[in-house]
């Protein structure tokens, strides 16, 4: 069952069971007024020819006679002939009859139980009691009847009224509750067909937008991960193309005895196939810190010591390339909690980015120092004298597979995985990468990490 | 003695350009390389070349498209494009720059100097012959341009795929090749999974062209590693 059926269900199941209610209530409420009034009445009216009798005594000393005198009196009355007043009997304390008054030809029905009994005092005593029938009585139930009865259908008609308008109101009402629930819908179907691009509207600030903004954000996240996977696969096949390329030209060599299989002309297939696997380890790298399954095994970790020796293991290739290597330090120390492994990568990968990337003569100089911002951090840069790299390119240095044009010419160009992976390694560290660079004059990358 | 073809390549992958230089080298062309467009107008400007391999995607600011615009301007020589992407439009536009030809990466070296060879002949019309546009073996006449073969002076009808294997293997004679490679050449990227399919039409291939299918003399099998040309006696 739809939400709308529902809801549709609850309000009309709510007006019916009102107008129920309304109806049993105005019912009961209307018949003990009506009853409350014709006892009321009928008290009244008897006390009235109680009266009317007790003065008779009060004048006659004696009942006899009264029977006319009372007539009289009703004659008399406002209502005169006209008087629903039927019977009155009067019965002597012992219990026997002492006068009936009849007033109306028909006499009262023997198992009549609407006689009113009102005690007859004189001087204070009880001398007998009169049972009064007056038929004013009945034409009040009559009243009664067709009053409830009248009540009755105004109610019915009510609801009726009342349950078509609201059925229709309510049918409206639950259409316009679950519209957002409906766009939210199509908008889920719409994803689930693959277009990634659905944004749902929903106009009103309540659960319905929120969860429409979820939905929005959900499917924004999704298109941005294909879009990512996407560009990967792309990636991977590009890079893919020219080693293949490669090995494939020089097999075929190979193969049509153009060239002789020896080990000259295998090298360069070594070369490529080595070069695949660098690719296949370093995505595979790549892949495990950007969803965090990358394990790191932290300790503590002085960064002065550490970064001596680290600078010092690069000695012998920044002297074979004719590069000065340096480091200094502004603290006298300072403690890191790292995975010592991982931040040796990330080092070493600037480090060899800026050994290939400066020319001979050139310098290459690591500075630990305190860092102003944020606060409990230290940072180390990694300054060449370099080649640099164009303002529009900076940016993307740290996308996976980017090269500068400089570097994709060069003959030794790596995958351009590596300042990526750096920059996901600093980022699991709890630290940042970021680039300065002067096109002509040198490249800084400073890494900032928390101190413990 | 005819004067060698040169070709000039150009490609901002060393490694390519390398590899490139030995195949063509190996195959008897005098080959020039450069990495950058404005090397690769100056090389068309100064060498007297014949056919420019130009790579699409080039760095620093000339892109292989515009090369090929700039080339067309001082000169007519052949080019052919080597290009990364396979998106029909992208060839139609190189086509229309003034390219006569286009290989896409990952491109085999085979098929990269098959095209050379006929965009050569188209362009050097009149010159001499190549000797590549007719393969005499033993008995067997086959014509690779014109999709002919001739047995004794006669003719025999091949299908494409079996005239594509008779090609490869003809052209390479003694050449060992897998059943894979081969139904790369006949059946095309999208068949390779089918490699036994291979023997069928080798098979095919025997009864229309050997004396004896069941000793064949030209369609030879190397036992556990594919097919090879025979050379005859
Ligand atoms: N110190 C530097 N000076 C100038 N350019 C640099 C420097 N470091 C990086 N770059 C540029 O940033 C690009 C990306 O660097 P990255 O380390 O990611 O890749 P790579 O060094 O080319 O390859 P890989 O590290 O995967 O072997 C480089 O190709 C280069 O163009
Ligand atoms: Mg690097």
């Amino acid at each position: 069952m739809s939400v709308r059926l529902k809801i549709w269900i609850a309000m009309a199941g709510l007006i019916l069971w009102m107008s129920g209610c309304y109806l049993v209530i105005s019912h009961i409420f209307t018949e003990s007024q009506f009853r409350h009034f014709t006892t009321e009445a009928r008290i009244q009216s008897a006390t009235r020819w109680a009266t009317v009798i007790e003065r008779y005594y009060e004048e006659h000393g004696s009942f006899t006679g009264v029977e006319p005198a009372v007539k009289n009196a009703v004659i008399q009355s406002p209502y005169g002939t006209g008087t629903s007043l039927e019977e009155i009997t009067l019965i002597s304390p012992n219990g026997s009859q002492i006068a009936k008054i009849a007033l109306s030809p028909t006499p009262p029905d023997p198992d009549d139980t609407t006689g009113v009994p009102v005690p007859i005092m004189v001087n204070g005593k009880k001398i007998a009691s009169a049972i009064v029938y007056d038929r004013v009585i009945e034409g009040l139930e009559l009243l009664q009847e067709t009053t409830l009865q009248s009540v009755a259908n105004a109610t019915l008609v009510g609801l009726l009224l009342t349950a078509v308008i609201s059925l229709i109101a309510g049918g409206w009402l639950s259409r316009l509750i679950t519209k957002p629930l409906r766009n939210i819908m199509g908008g889920i179907r719409q994803i689930a067909r693959g277009d990634l691009n659905t944004q749902v509207r929903v106009r009103s600030r309540d659960e319905f937008s929120r969860l429409a903004d979820a939905l929005n954000d959900m499917s924004m996240k999704l298109a941005q991960a294909v879009q990512t996977r996407r560009r990967l696969v792309a990636d991977v096949a590009h890079e893919l193309r020219t080693p293949i390329t490669i090995i494939q030209g020089q097999l075929d060599l190979i193969q049509d005895g153009l060239q002789p299989a020896e080990p000259s002309s295998l090298l360069p297939i070594q070369d490529e196939v080595l070069r695949l696997r660098t690719l296949i380890d370093e995505l595979h790298q790549l892949a495990l810190a950007e969803s965090h399954q990358l394990k790191l095994h932290m300790t503590r970790m002085e960064l002065v010591e550490w970064l001596s020796q680290l600078v010092e293991k690069f000695k012998p290739e920044a002297l074979l390339r004719g590069i000065d290597i340096g480091f200094t330090t502004e603290v006298e120390s300072a403690y890191v909690s790292a995975d010592s492994h991982r931040l040796t990568q990330v080092f070493a990968n600037l480090i060899s980015n800026a050994l290939r990337y400066t020319p001979e003569q050139g310098a290459i100089h690591l500075t630990l120092r305190e860092n102003p911002e944020p606060q409990k951090t230290v940072a180390i840069d990694v300054t060449d004298t370099g080649t640099g790299i164009p303002k529009e390119q900076v940016d993307h240095i740290f996308d996976r597979f980017y090269r500068t044009e400089e570097a994709r010419s060069r003959e030794s160009g790596g995958l351009g995985l590596g300042l990526a992976i750096a920059k996901e390694l600093a980022e699991l560290h709890g630290g940042k990468i970021s680039v300065a660079s002067e096109p002509g004059r040198g490249s800084t990358f400073t890494i900032t990490l928390p101190l413990k | 003695m005819p004067e060698r073809t040169r070709i000039l390549v150009v490609d901002d992958e060393s490694r390519v350009r390398s590899m490139i230089h030995q195949y063509l080298t190996a195959e008897g062309y005098d080959v020039t390389t450069v990495g950058t467009g404005h090397e690769a107008l100056e090389a068309v400007r100064r060498d007297d070349v014949q056919l420019v391999i130009l790579d699409w995607m080039l760095p620093g600011g000339l892109n292989g498209l515009e090369v090929c615009r700039e080339i067309r301007k001082i000169s007519s020589v052949a080019v052919i494009m080597l290009t990364a992407k396979t998106e029909e439009t992208d060839m139609i536009v190189g086509l229309e720059m003034g390219a006569d030809d286009y290989v896409t990466k990952p491109f085999r070296m085979r098929e990269l100097t098959a095209r050379i060879r006929t965009v050569l002949r188209r362009t050097q019309q009149g010159g001499e012959a190549s000797p590549a546009n007719v393969l005499t073996r033993g008995s067997l006449v086959i014509e690779p341009d014109k999709f002919t073969v001739r047995k004794d002076g006669e003719d025999v009808i091949l299908t494409p795929a079996e005239f594509k294997i008779l090609v490869t293997l003809a052209t390479r004679p003694g050449v060992v090749f897998s059943r894979l490679q081969l139904s790369e050449v006949a059946l095309g990227d999208d068949y390779i999974h089918y490699e036994r399919s291979i023997d069928t039409h080798i098979s095919h291939l025997r009864k229309k062209i050997e004396s004896n299918p069941s000793q064949p003399e030209y369609i030879q099998t190397v036992y556990g590693i594919g097919y090879r040309f025979g050379v005859p006696v």
